[in-house]
Protein backbone atom coordinates (compact mmCIF):
# COMPACT_ATOMS: atom_id res chain seq x y z
CA UNK A 1 0.00 0.00 0.00
CA UNK A 2 0.96 3.61 -0.83
CA UNK A 3 2.75 5.10 1.59
CA UNK A 4 0.89 8.65 1.23
CA UNK A 5 3.25 10.96 3.78
CA UNK A 6 6.25 9.94 2.31
CA UNK A 7 4.49 10.42 -1.31
CA UNK A 8 3.54 13.91 -0.51
CA UNK A 9 7.45 14.63 0.57
CA UNK A 10 9.04 13.33 -2.29
CA UNK A 11 6.24 15.26 -4.54
CA UNK A 12 7.64 18.14 -2.47
CA UNK A 13 10.61 17.55 -3.70
CA UNK A 14 10.07 17.60 -7.34
CA UNK A 15 9.86 13.97 -7.80
CA UNK A 16 6.81 13.80 -10.99
CA UNK A 17 6.55 10.34 -10.50
CA UNK A 18 5.46 11.06 -6.99
CA UNK A 19 3.16 13.04 -8.10
CA UNK A 20 1.40 10.75 -10.80
CA UNK A 21 1.10 8.08 -7.63
CA UNK A 22 -0.33 10.07 -5.50
CA UNK A 23 -3.04 11.53 -8.22
CA UNK A 24 -3.71 7.73 -8.55
CA UNK A 25 -3.53 6.82 -4.92
CA UNK A 26 -6.35 10.27 -4.28
CA UNK A 27 -8.00 10.05 -7.66
CA UNK A 28 -11.31 8.24 -6.69
CA UNK A 29 -12.31 9.98 -3.40
CA UNK A 30 -11.34 13.80 -4.28
CA UNK A 31 -13.06 12.86 -7.89
CA UNK A 32 -16.57 11.41 -5.89
CA UNK A 33 -16.24 14.39 -4.06
CA UNK A 34 -16.01 16.82 -6.95
CA UNK A 35 -18.99 14.63 -8.60
CA UNK A 36 -20.87 15.72 -5.58
CA UNK A 37 -20.64 19.09 -6.13
CA UNK A 38 -20.77 19.37 -10.14
CA UNK A 39 -24.07 19.15 -12.21
CA UNK A 40 -22.53 17.34 -14.80
CA UNK A 41 -19.61 14.39 -15.01
CA UNK A 42 -17.65 16.92 -17.67
CA UNK A 43 -18.05 19.74 -14.98
CA UNK A 44 -16.28 17.15 -12.41
CA UNK A 45 -13.51 16.36 -14.60
CA UNK A 46 -12.55 20.26 -14.88
CA UNK A 47 -13.29 20.71 -11.48
CA UNK A 48 -10.95 17.70 -10.09
CA UNK A 49 -8.43 18.74 -12.17
CA UNK A 50 -8.43 22.13 -10.86
CA UNK A 51 -8.61 20.59 -7.36
CA UNK A 52 -5.39 18.80 -8.41
CA UNK A 53 -3.25 21.47 -9.40
CA UNK A 54 -4.38 23.75 -6.41
CA UNK A 55 -3.43 21.04 -4.23
CA UNK A 56 0.01 20.55 -5.71
CA UNK A 57 0.88 24.34 -5.75
CA UNK A 58 -0.24 24.18 -2.43
CA UNK A 59 1.52 20.95 -1.42
CA UNK A 60 4.94 22.98 0.63
CA UNK A 61 1.80 23.94 3.22
CA UNK A 62 0.98 20.96 3.88
CA UNK A 63 1.70 19.68 7.61
CA UNK A 64 3.46 16.42 7.14
CA UNK A 65 1.24 13.48 9.71
CA UNK A 66 -1.63 15.67 9.38
CA UNK A 67 -5.02 14.21 7.23
CA UNK A 68 -3.79 14.95 4.32
CA UNK A 69 -7.44 14.53 2.41
CA UNK A 70 -8.96 16.53 5.53
CA UNK A 71 -6.00 19.14 4.02
CA UNK A 72 -7.08 18.65 0.79
CA UNK A 73 -10.93 19.52 1.53
CA UNK A 74 -9.51 22.99 2.93
CA UNK A 75 -7.46 23.71 -0.25
CA UNK A 76 -10.01 22.91 -2.38
CA UNK A 77 -12.84 24.02 -0.39
CA UNK A 78 -13.58 27.51 -2.19
CA UNK A 79 -13.03 26.22 -5.89
CA UNK A 80 -16.04 23.60 -4.97
CA UNK A 81 -18.08 26.16 -3.41
CA UNK A 82 -17.46 28.48 -6.49
CA UNK A 83 -18.53 25.62 -8.45
CA UNK A 84 -21.55 25.07 -6.71
CA UNK A 85 -22.83 28.33 -6.31
CA UNK A 86 -21.66 29.06 -10.45
CA UNK A 87 -24.01 26.36 -11.24
CA UNK A 88 -26.76 27.24 -9.08
CA UNK A 89 -26.93 30.40 -10.15
CA UNK A 90 -26.49 29.64 -13.53
CA UNK A 91 -28.55 26.88 -14.40
CA UNK A 92 -30.60 26.51 -11.40
CA UNK A 93 -29.09 23.40 -10.86
CA UNK A 94 -26.12 21.53 -8.57
CA UNK A 95 -25.85 18.95 -6.20
CA UNK A 96 -25.83 15.43 -7.65
CA UNK A 97 -27.43 16.32 -11.10
CA UNK A 98 -29.46 14.24 -13.07
CA UNK A 99 -26.26 13.31 -15.73
CA UNK A 100 -24.15 11.93 -12.84
CA UNK A 101 -26.85 9.53 -11.30
CA UNK A 102 -27.77 8.25 -14.66
CA UNK A 103 -23.90 7.37 -15.27
CA UNK A 104 -24.02 5.17 -11.93
CA UNK A 105 -23.91 1.38 -12.61
CA UNK A 106 -27.61 0.21 -13.16
CA UNK A 107 -29.00 -2.49 -10.50
CA UNK A 108 -30.15 -5.98 -12.03
CA UNK A 109 -33.85 -5.50 -11.40
CA UNK A 110 -35.00 -2.83 -13.29
CA UNK A 111 -37.69 -2.03 -11.06
CA UNK A 112 -35.47 -1.85 -7.82
CA UNK A 113 -33.47 0.37 -10.25
CA UNK A 114 -36.07 2.28 -11.08
CA UNK A 115 -36.58 3.30 -7.72
CA UNK A 116 -33.50 3.52 -6.69
CA UNK A 117 -32.72 6.29 -9.62
CA UNK A 118 -36.06 8.07 -8.25
CA UNK A 119 -34.82 8.13 -4.89
CA UNK A 120 -31.85 9.73 -5.89
CA UNK A 121 -33.35 12.61 -7.87
CA UNK A 122 -35.62 13.49 -5.00
CA UNK A 123 -32.91 13.21 -2.75
CA UNK A 124 -30.77 15.69 -5.31
CA UNK A 125 -34.02 18.07 -5.39
CA UNK A 126 -34.05 18.65 -2.03
CA UNK A 127 -30.22 19.45 -1.59
CA UNK A 128 -30.64 22.12 -4.09
CA UNK A 129 -32.95 23.37 -1.33
CA UNK A 130 -30.94 22.92 1.37
CA UNK A 131 -28.74 25.48 3.52
CA UNK A 132 -25.17 25.83 1.80
CA UNK A 133 -23.37 24.49 5.62
CA UNK A 134 -26.16 21.82 5.61
CA UNK A 135 -25.87 20.51 2.56
CA UNK A 136 -21.93 20.35 2.22
CA UNK A 137 -22.50 17.87 5.53
CA UNK A 138 -24.62 15.28 3.71
CA UNK A 139 -21.75 15.78 0.66
CA UNK A 140 -19.07 14.92 2.49
CA UNK A 141 -20.43 12.39 4.76
CA UNK A 142 -23.42 10.54 2.83
CA UNK A 143 -21.72 10.85 -0.75
CA UNK A 144 -18.01 11.78 -0.43
CA UNK A 145 -17.98 9.12 2.20
CA UNK A 146 -15.98 10.80 4.76
CA UNK A 147 -15.98 9.71 8.36
CA UNK A 148 -17.03 11.82 10.90
CA UNK A 149 -13.51 12.43 12.47
CA UNK A 150 -12.02 13.28 8.81
CA UNK A 151 -15.19 16.12 9.03
CA UNK A 152 -14.60 17.42 12.26
CA UNK A 153 -10.79 17.93 11.94
CA UNK A 154 -11.41 19.09 8.30
CA UNK A 155 -13.96 21.45 9.22
CA UNK A 156 -12.37 22.73 12.84
CA UNK A 157 -15.20 21.32 14.40
CA UNK A 158 -16.07 19.59 17.52
CA UNK A 159 -16.66 15.50 16.72
CA UNK A 160 -20.08 16.43 18.39
CA UNK A 161 -21.22 19.44 17.02
CA UNK A 162 -20.32 17.45 13.25
CA UNK A 163 -23.20 14.55 14.45
CA UNK A 164 -25.62 16.78 15.51
CA UNK A 165 -25.56 19.46 12.45
CA UNK A 166 -25.21 16.39 10.33
CA UNK A 167 -28.52 15.02 11.86
CA UNK A 168 -29.94 17.87 11.32
CA UNK A 169 -29.05 18.26 7.88
CA UNK A 170 -30.74 14.85 7.17
CA UNK A 171 -34.02 15.71 9.14
CA UNK A 172 -34.19 18.67 7.00
CA UNK A 173 -33.84 16.75 3.50
CA UNK A 174 -35.89 13.80 4.62
CA UNK A 175 -38.68 16.75 5.28
CA UNK A 176 -38.14 18.20 2.00
CA UNK A 177 -38.13 14.57 0.33
CA UNK A 178 -41.30 13.58 2.01
CA UNK A 179 -43.46 16.84 1.28
CA UNK A 180 -42.31 15.91 -2.36
CA UNK A 181 -43.55 12.79 -2.39
CA UNK A 182 -46.17 13.84 -0.75
CA UNK A 183 -47.04 16.55 -3.95
CA UNK A 184 -46.50 13.64 -6.31
CA UNK A 185 -48.83 11.35 -4.56
CA UNK A 186 -51.63 13.40 -4.34
CA UNK A 187 -52.64 13.54 -8.41
CA UNK A 188 -51.43 10.00 -8.43
CA UNK A 189 -54.74 9.50 -5.98
CA UNK A 190 -57.11 11.49 -8.25
CA UNK A 191 -56.35 9.99 -11.06
CA UNK A 192 -56.88 6.42 -8.86
CA UNK A 193 -60.30 7.47 -7.28
CA UNK A 194 -62.75 7.15 -10.04
CA UNK A 195 -61.43 3.96 -11.30
CA UNK A 196 -61.72 3.03 -7.75
CA UNK A 197 -65.10 4.00 -6.94
CA UNK B 1 -42.37 5.81 25.63
CA UNK B 2 -39.52 8.46 24.23
CA UNK B 3 -41.14 11.38 22.88
CA UNK B 4 -40.55 12.54 18.91
CA UNK B 5 -38.65 14.98 19.28
CA UNK B 6 -35.97 13.01 21.36
CA UNK B 7 -36.20 10.08 18.72
CA UNK B 8 -35.29 12.62 15.90
CA UNK B 9 -32.63 13.40 18.11
CA UNK B 10 -31.54 10.19 17.75
CA UNK B 11 -32.33 9.20 13.97
CA UNK B 12 -29.23 9.75 12.33
CA UNK B 13 -27.23 7.32 14.34
CA UNK B 14 -29.91 4.86 15.00
CA UNK B 15 -29.91 4.52 10.98
CA UNK B 16 -26.16 4.40 11.23
CA UNK B 17 -25.87 2.01 14.07
CA UNK B 18 -23.67 4.35 15.90
CA UNK B 19 -25.92 4.02 19.36
CA UNK B 20 -25.38 2.02 22.00
CA UNK B 21 -27.83 -1.02 22.72
CA UNK B 22 -30.05 0.36 25.02
CA UNK B 23 -30.65 3.81 22.56
CA UNK B 24 -31.46 1.48 19.70
CA UNK B 25 -34.01 -0.54 21.46
CA UNK B 26 -35.39 2.64 22.62
CA UNK B 27 -35.45 4.29 19.30
CA UNK B 28 -36.92 1.05 17.68
CA UNK B 29 -39.85 0.56 19.96
CA UNK B 30 -41.11 4.16 19.44
CA UNK B 31 -40.21 3.74 15.77
CA UNK B 32 -42.65 0.88 16.11
CA UNK B 33 -45.55 2.56 16.96
CA UNK B 34 -45.06 6.30 15.50
CA UNK B 35 -45.75 5.92 12.05
CA UNK B 36 -44.43 9.46 11.57
CA UNK B 37 -41.06 8.50 13.34
CA UNK B 38 -40.96 5.32 11.35
CA UNK B 39 -41.39 7.30 8.02
CA UNK B 40 -38.23 9.74 8.89
CA UNK B 41 -36.20 6.87 9.98
CA UNK B 42 -37.12 5.84 6.43
CA UNK B 43 -36.29 8.63 4.43
CA UNK B 44 -33.32 9.15 6.36
CA UNK B 45 -31.74 5.32 5.73
CA UNK B 46 -33.05 6.45 1.63
CA UNK B 47 -30.10 9.24 2.14
CA UNK B 48 -27.66 7.22 3.71
CA UNK B 49 -28.56 4.24 0.78
CA UNK B 50 -27.92 6.93 -1.96
CA UNK B 51 -24.76 8.21 -0.92
CA UNK B 52 -23.46 4.91 -0.92
CA UNK B 53 -24.89 4.65 -4.16
CA UNK B 54 -22.33 7.37 -5.49
CA UNK B 55 -19.52 5.35 -3.74
CA UNK B 56 -19.85 3.13 -7.31
CA UNK B 57 -19.31 6.64 -9.19
CA UNK B 58 -15.97 5.75 -10.83
CA UNK B 59 -13.58 8.56 -12.68
CA UNK B 60 -12.95 8.84 -15.96
CA UNK B 61 -9.81 6.60 -16.87
CA UNK B 62 -7.98 9.23 -18.74
CA UNK B 63 -8.47 12.05 -15.94
CA UNK B 64 -5.23 10.34 -13.87
CA UNK B 65 -2.99 10.24 -16.75
CA UNK B 66 -4.65 13.63 -17.92
CA UNK B 67 -3.79 15.36 -14.38
CA UNK B 68 -0.01 13.09 -14.32
CA UNK B 69 0.64 13.79 -17.64
CA UNK B 70 2.57 16.99 -19.06
CA UNK B 71 4.20 18.63 -16.24
CA UNK B 72 4.86 21.63 -17.46
CA UNK B 73 1.49 22.64 -18.03
CA UNK B 74 1.31 22.71 -14.36
CA UNK B 75 4.57 24.40 -14.18
CA UNK B 76 3.48 27.47 -16.39
CA UNK B 77 0.63 28.40 -13.89
CA UNK B 78 3.79 29.18 -11.47
CA UNK B 79 5.72 31.05 -13.95
CA UNK B 80 2.87 32.98 -14.80
CA UNK B 81 2.52 33.66 -11.20
CA UNK B 82 6.59 34.42 -10.93
CA UNK B 83 6.09 37.12 -14.00
CA UNK B 84 2.97 38.61 -12.07
CA UNK B 85 5.14 38.62 -8.59
CA UNK B 86 2.55 36.84 -6.48
CA UNK B 87 4.02 33.55 -6.52
CA UNK B 88 4.97 32.29 -2.51
CA UNK B 89 9.40 32.26 -1.68
CA UNK B 90 8.23 28.36 -1.42
CA UNK B 91 6.71 28.13 -4.89
CA UNK B 92 9.49 30.27 -6.39
CA UNK B 93 12.03 28.31 -5.32
CA UNK B 94 10.74 25.03 -6.32
CA UNK B 95 9.97 26.68 -9.82
CA UNK B 96 14.08 27.70 -10.11
CA UNK B 97 14.56 24.20 -9.28
CA UNK B 98 12.54 23.09 -11.87
CA UNK B 99 13.90 25.38 -14.56
CA UNK B 100 16.92 24.25 -13.82
CA UNK B 101 16.16 21.07 -15.89
CA UNK B 102 13.63 22.11 -18.11
CA UNK B 103 14.62 23.46 -21.25
CA UNK B 104 10.83 23.99 -22.27
CA UNK B 105 9.44 26.06 -19.10
CA UNK B 106 13.18 27.86 -19.23
CA UNK B 107 12.01 29.17 -22.49
CA UNK B 108 8.47 30.21 -22.00
CA UNK B 109 9.69 31.90 -18.41
CA UNK B 110 12.43 33.79 -20.94
CA UNK B 111 9.28 34.56 -23.15
CA UNK B 112 7.29 36.03 -20.73
CA UNK B 113 10.00 37.65 -18.87
CA UNK B 114 11.03 39.39 -22.19
CA UNK B 115 6.95 40.50 -22.70
CA UNK B 116 7.25 41.78 -18.89
CA UNK B 117 10.85 43.58 -19.21
CA UNK B 118 8.86 44.96 -22.76
CA UNK B 119 5.92 46.25 -20.43
CA UNK B 120 7.67 47.79 -17.77
CA UNK B 121 9.72 50.02 -20.07
CA UNK B 122 7.13 50.98 -21.46
CA UNK B 123 6.31 53.80 -18.72
CA UNK B 124 4.35 56.95 -19.94
CA UNK B 125 6.26 60.26 -20.19
CA UNK B 126 6.32 62.22 -17.35
CA UNK B 127 3.26 64.82 -17.71
CA UNK B 128 1.17 62.51 -19.85
CA UNK B 129 -1.65 61.79 -16.63
CA UNK B 130 -2.20 65.11 -16.08
CA UNK B 131 -2.68 65.72 -19.64
CA UNK B 132 -4.99 63.16 -20.67
CA UNK B 133 -6.94 64.64 -17.11
CA UNK B 134 -7.20 68.00 -18.49
CA UNK B 135 -8.38 66.74 -22.01
CA UNK B 136 -11.16 64.61 -20.65
CA UNK B 137 -12.59 67.82 -18.02
CA UNK B 138 -12.34 69.86 -21.06
CA UNK B 139 -14.41 67.58 -23.09
CA UNK B 140 -16.87 67.63 -19.98
CA UNK B 141 -16.76 71.87 -19.92
CA UNK B 142 -17.98 71.52 -23.93
CA UNK B 143 -20.58 69.43 -23.88
CA UNK B 144 -23.49 70.75 -23.82
CA UNK B 145 -25.92 68.74 -26.21
CA UNK B 146 -24.74 65.33 -26.64
CA UNK B 147 -25.29 62.92 -29.70
CA UNK B 148 -28.39 61.81 -28.19
CA UNK B 149 -29.92 65.24 -27.21
CA UNK B 150 -29.18 66.19 -31.06
CA UNK B 151 -30.90 62.93 -32.55
CA UNK B 152 -34.21 63.42 -30.31
CA UNK B 153 -33.90 66.76 -31.44
CA UNK B 154 -33.80 65.85 -35.52
CA UNK B 155 -36.45 63.50 -34.75
CA UNK B 156 -39.11 66.28 -33.07
CA UNK B 157 -37.83 68.69 -36.10
CA UNK B 158 -38.95 66.03 -38.55
CA UNK B 159 -42.34 65.61 -36.82
CA UNK B 160 -42.80 69.38 -36.51
CA UNK B 161 -41.77 69.59 -40.44
CA UNK B 162 -44.27 67.28 -41.60
CA UNK B 163 -46.68 68.58 -39.27
CA UNK B 164 -45.83 72.33 -40.94
CA UNK B 165 -45.78 71.14 -44.97
CA UNK B 166 -48.32 68.38 -44.86
CA UNK B 167 -47.99 64.61 -45.52
CA UNK B 168 -44.74 63.81 -47.05
CA UNK B 169 -47.11 61.09 -49.53
CA UNK B 170 -49.54 63.79 -50.53
CA UNK B 171 -47.02 65.89 -51.49
CA UNK B 172 -44.99 63.45 -53.19
CA UNK B 173 -47.93 62.89 -55.24
CA UNK B 174 -48.11 66.61 -56.37
CA UNK B 175 -44.40 66.27 -57.69
CA UNK B 176 -43.33 68.40 -54.87
CA UNK B 177 -41.41 65.00 -53.39
CA UNK B 178 -37.94 67.17 -54.48
CA UNK B 179 -38.89 70.18 -52.36
CA UNK B 180 -39.53 68.04 -48.98
CA UNK B 181 -36.59 65.65 -49.54
CA UNK B 182 -34.80 68.54 -49.59
CA UNK B 183 -36.19 70.26 -46.39
CA UNK B 184 -35.90 67.22 -44.52
CA UNK B 185 -32.36 65.76 -45.50
CA UNK B 186 -30.90 69.79 -45.14
CA UNK B 187 -32.64 70.00 -41.25
CA UNK B 188 -31.28 66.64 -40.66
CA UNK B 189 -27.70 67.74 -42.38
CA UNK B 190 -28.18 71.00 -40.24
CA UNK B 191 -28.91 69.24 -36.55
CA UNK B 192 -26.42 66.47 -37.36
CA UNK B 193 -23.62 68.90 -38.12
CA UNK B 194 -24.46 70.38 -34.50
CA UNK B 195 -24.61 67.31 -32.92
CA UNK B 196 -21.08 66.63 -34.83
CA UNK B 197 -18.93 69.52 -33.96
CA UNK B 198 -20.69 69.68 -30.10
CA UNK B 199 -20.78 73.05 -30.16
CA UNK B 200 -24.07 75.44 -29.64
CA UNK B 201 -25.93 75.49 -26.81
CA UNK B 202 -29.39 73.78 -26.99
CA UNK B 203 -31.53 76.92 -27.29
CA UNK B 204 -29.35 77.96 -30.30
CA UNK B 205 -30.00 75.18 -32.18
CA UNK B 206 -33.25 74.80 -31.88
CA UNK B 207 -33.63 78.62 -32.89
CA UNK B 208 -31.68 78.02 -35.62
CA UNK B 209 -33.88 75.45 -36.19
CA UNK B 210 -36.85 77.00 -36.45
CA UNK B 211 -35.85 79.93 -38.61
CA UNK B 212 -34.63 77.19 -41.18
CA UNK B 213 -37.42 75.33 -40.67
CA UNK B 214 -39.68 78.89 -41.50
CA UNK B 215 -37.61 79.31 -44.67
CA UNK B 216 -37.65 75.83 -45.86
CA UNK B 217 -41.48 75.70 -45.02
CA UNK B 218 -42.05 79.08 -47.28
CA UNK B 219 -40.34 77.26 -50.12
CA UNK B 220 -41.99 73.93 -50.27
CA UNK B 221 -45.33 76.54 -49.92
CA UNK B 222 -44.21 78.11 -52.75
CA UNK B 223 -43.44 75.33 -54.59
CA UNK B 224 -46.76 73.51 -53.80
CA UNK B 225 -48.07 76.79 -55.33
CA UNK B 226 -46.62 76.87 -58.32
CA UNK B 227 -47.37 72.86 -58.58
CA UNK B 228 -50.89 73.79 -58.53
CA UNK B 229 -51.15 76.19 -61.01
CA UNK B 230 -49.53 74.06 -63.29
CA UNK B 231 -51.56 71.34 -63.10
CA UNK B 232 -54.50 73.34 -63.04
CA UNK B 233 -53.80 75.09 -66.25
CA UNK B 234 -51.92 71.71 -68.20
CA UNK B 235 -54.81 69.23 -66.17
CA UNK B 236 -57.41 69.43 -69.42
CA UNK B 237 -54.86 68.56 -72.08
CA UNK B 238 -53.06 66.18 -69.79
CA UNK B 239 -56.12 64.50 -68.39
CA UNK B 240 -56.86 62.39 -70.88
CA UNK B 241 -53.21 61.31 -71.96
CA UNK B 242 -52.85 60.63 -68.09
CA UNK B 243 -55.27 58.06 -68.30
CA UNK B 244 -54.22 56.32 -71.51
CA UNK B 245 -50.74 55.90 -69.22
CA UNK B 246 -52.49 54.51 -66.86
CA UNK B 247 -54.42 52.16 -68.64
CA UNK B 248 -51.02 51.06 -70.40
CA UNK B 249 -49.19 50.48 -67.02
CA UNK B 250 -48.21 47.08 -65.72
CA UNK B 251 -50.09 46.13 -62.33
Amino acid sequence: MLDLEATVERCRTGDEEAWTALVAATMRPLYRLCASYSPTSGEAEELTQEVFFKLWENLHRYTPGSNFMAWAWRVARNLLIDAHRRCRRERSAAWLDSEIIESLPAEDDPHAEAERRQRLRLIAHGLRHLDEELAELILLRDFAGWSYQEIAEAADLPLGTVKSRLNRARLELASAVRRRLQIRAVPDAAVSAPGSA
Amino acid sequence: MAGCDEIHELISAYVEGDLDAASAARVARHVGGCADCAELAETVADIVAAGAALSELEPPPQLAADIGAAPCRRWLGLLYRAVDREISDANLSRLLTHLESCPSCRRSWNDLALIHQIGDAMTPPPGLLERCVAIRRRAVERRVIGRRTATAAAYVLAVLTSLVIGNPVTLARNQAADAVQRVASSVSQEVNDVAADGRGEARVVVWRAWRFLERQATLVRDALHLSDSKDRSTAPAEKGAAHDAHEGEPR
